[in-house]
């Protein structure tokens, strides 16, 4: 597994996708809060997290890896996970 | 239901149910024939450590399979759980020894750290291999015969503050036999259970299911979705904000497909053969119905008031979704059921229980046994306002009922506004007017100290929308002019979400009306400074 040059553009989508009603026009940057400036809530960010695994075929469990949500402050911090997952994933496939 | 048999009626069970758990990221189903054998390992362990009736075994760990299978056997040998939750983190292991006089506290493997200090040698853990654990001898209250008192519990008060509750074994029984009568689960059934089982309303689900005989799926949170969509639960309870993800998600569709799956869904929805009916649905809305694992039969809510647009889209989509009314003091006390559901209501009360509506209309909630027999920890006067009778809880939740016995809830009895011309409301009530308006996401209604008059903060749907504003000063004129004894003195918009985090929300998920207040009428520098740190 590999990370193309429009990796962060699809998790950027997934997030779009995330976010609710009154917070859908806020403009989405690295340094978005996803709590305060997307209105994303726990289970909110559990929603996406299993989005990008059905994205990239992932069980993050599977590999090991504990995601505290509660420290994903930001969708800089989201994507830095997304590179994190699939770099493992990657060693872990060989 | 008798809680001290639970082990016996396993062991004789002939049917083949399961709990199912991921371990290591692999499905793992046990028959409850292999779970009634792993409960009776758990108890000759904590026998050899020394364990006895009355003694008190603190778990303190995050879901997983043997937190189920060590309160049961806690049960068999009729010593004491007490089940810590998170809100414990900052505390040590020798704090929680001495504070609540354990004899043996269960962790998780993967909590090492916790098998350090002056109780090293009485911290087993739940999920690995043990060696030397001997449980500490302590002076043990009066023999408890018929085994009335099972442990203790925490609850997250409105207060805020942390309460701790007593455990009624009868209490139990009776609110497990009420849900189970009125859900009516089968031997095909399969409940997923995903929230803390520190919570009690968890444990009350898998006694059912042991009991009873039907599926259950345990897992923790971050596996949540996973197990909706690949382990096809039947039955979910689940607090509001789960299902309004799905209704994020729908609403996050393009205009055009939302408009034709609503078109498409209302007419599915009046065909009069229910398989055709359920089948168009399932078309039209097959991603909500992957998303939740194809098979759900019976959904619930409650802990705090759900949106009623989710409500509305659940019903469109013909995904069984009910609201139910309960307190961890009392246990259930009412419960919307197919055929029997008006959305908005609490539904009608469950077996046993009776409800009594004070002269101020507040909810007072009758059985023979309540789950908590009293608090051994909470603020001043707190025992004396809750426990009001042997039988009876005053659940400061202010009711009516309809002709045809739902429940209502209008609001909190503490947060009743008197009105600088006298008048009594509960602000939910010009909430819900504000709520109606297009523009506007949700409000909170206060008053402020002084002079009572009522302010209204709004939170508006699309923030970038200047002309919105005005809509909404209109909207609330008008609703001035309709009720002109509680009118809104005046509005102030905010773009704040309300959430835990920034306190505006309590640990129960209920509005903080009191910080809310603070922060927007006064600018408390505190709250402001508790606002920063959440972002």
């Amino acid at each position: 597994m590999e990370i193309d040059a429009k990796f962060d553009e699809k998790i950027m989508a997934l997030i779009a996708e995330a976010v609710s009603g009154k917070f859908r026009k806020t403009k989405i940057t690295g340094a978005t809060h996803l709590q305060k400036e997307l209105g994303m809530d726990s289970i909110g960010m559990l929603s996406l997290i299993f989005r990008f695994e059905e994205l990239f075929g992932l069980d993050i469990a599977q590999l090991g890896i504990d995601i505290n949500v509660a420290k994903l402050k930001t969708v800089d911090d989201l994507l830095a996970a997304a590179h994190q997952i699939i770099g493992k994933a990657a060693v872990a496939g060989g | 239901m008798d809680l001290r048999q639970l082990t016996i009626r396993l062991s004789k069970q002939q049917h083949q149910n399961c709990v199912i758990t991921f371990q290591k990221g692999q499905v793992v189903r046990r028959t409850h024939n292999s779970v009634y054998k792993d409960i009776m390992a758990a108890c000759a362990r904590l026998k050899a450590w020394g364990v006895r009736p009355g003694m008190r075994v603190g778990i303190w760990a995050s879901n997983c399979y043997e937190w189920m299978i060590y309160d049961v056997a806690l049960l068999e040998l009729r010593a004491l759980s007490v089940a810590f939750t998170d809100d414990f983190d900052s505390q040590s292991v020798d704090e929680l020894f001495d504070e609540y006089s354990l004899s043996l506290l269960l962790v998780a493997a993967s909590a090492k750290m916790h098998k350090k200090g002056r109780y090293s040698a009485a911290v087993a853990f739940l999920d690995a291999e043990n060696q030397k654990v001997t449980a500490i001898e302590r002076a043990l209250p009066a023999e408890d015969e018929d085994f009335e008192n099972t442990g203790l519990i925490f609850s997250s008060g409105s207060s805020g503050r942390l309460k701790g509750l007593s455990l009624n074994r009868r209490g139990i029984e009776e609110s497990v036999a009420a849900f189970t009568r009125a859900a009516d689960p089968r031997h095909d059934d399969c409940l997923l259970l995903f929230l803390p089982i520190s919570n009690f309303q968890q444990r009350l689900m898998y006694y059912s299911a042991l009991w009873y005989g039907f599926d259950l799926i345990v897992t923790d949170p971050p596996r949540l979705f996973r197990a909706l969509k690949d382990l096809h639960p039947t039955i979910l309870i689940a607090p509001p904000m789960l299902y309004e993800a799905f209704e994020t998600r729908f609403s996050n569709l393009p205009a055009w497909k939302q408009w034709a799956a609503r078109m498409l869904g209302g007419i599915a929805i009046r065909f009069p053969a229910n398989s055709v009916r359920k089948r168009l649905a399932k078309k039209i809305f097959n991603d909500a119905y992957e998303a939740l694992g194809g098979k759900m039969r019976f959904m619930v809510t409650g802990m705090a008031p759900i949106k009623r647009s989710t409500l509305d889209l659940f019903r469109l989509m013909q995904l069984p979704l009910f609201e139910t009314y309960g307190m961890t003091e009392f246990g259930g006390i009412s419960l919307n059921l197919p055929g029997a559901n008006k959305p908005g209501s609490v539904g009608r009360l469950l077996p046993g229980v009776r409800v009594e509506l004070a002269p101020d209309g507040e909810v007072i909630a009758v059985r023979e046994h309540r789950i908590a027999s009293t608090y051994f920890e909470c603020a001043d006067g707190e025992a004396e306002q809750t426990f009001i009778g042997p039988d009876r809880v005053a659940t400061g939740d202010v009711g009516r009922f309809d002709r045809d016995g739902y429940l209502y809830l209008i609001g909190r009895k503490k947060e009743m506004i008197i009105t600088a011309g006298g008048t009594k409301i509960h602000p939910e009530i010009p909430e819900t007017e504000i709520n109606a308006c297009p523009d506007v996401a949700c409000s909170v209604v206060v008053a402020e100290a002084d002079t009572s008059i009522l302010v209204a903060v709004v939170v508006p749907k699309n923030p970038e929308d200047q002309a919105a504003r005005k809509r909404i000063q209109q909207f609330v004129d008008e609703i001035n002019e309709r009720h002109p004894s509680v009118a809104l003195g005046r509005i102030i918009f905010s773009y704040l979400s309300f959430s835990r985090e920034n306190g505006f929300l309590r640990p129960n998920l209920k509005l903080d009306r009191k910080k809310i207040a603070q922060h927007f009428l006064y600018g408390s520098a505190e709250i402001s400074q508790a606002v920063a740190r959440s972002v």
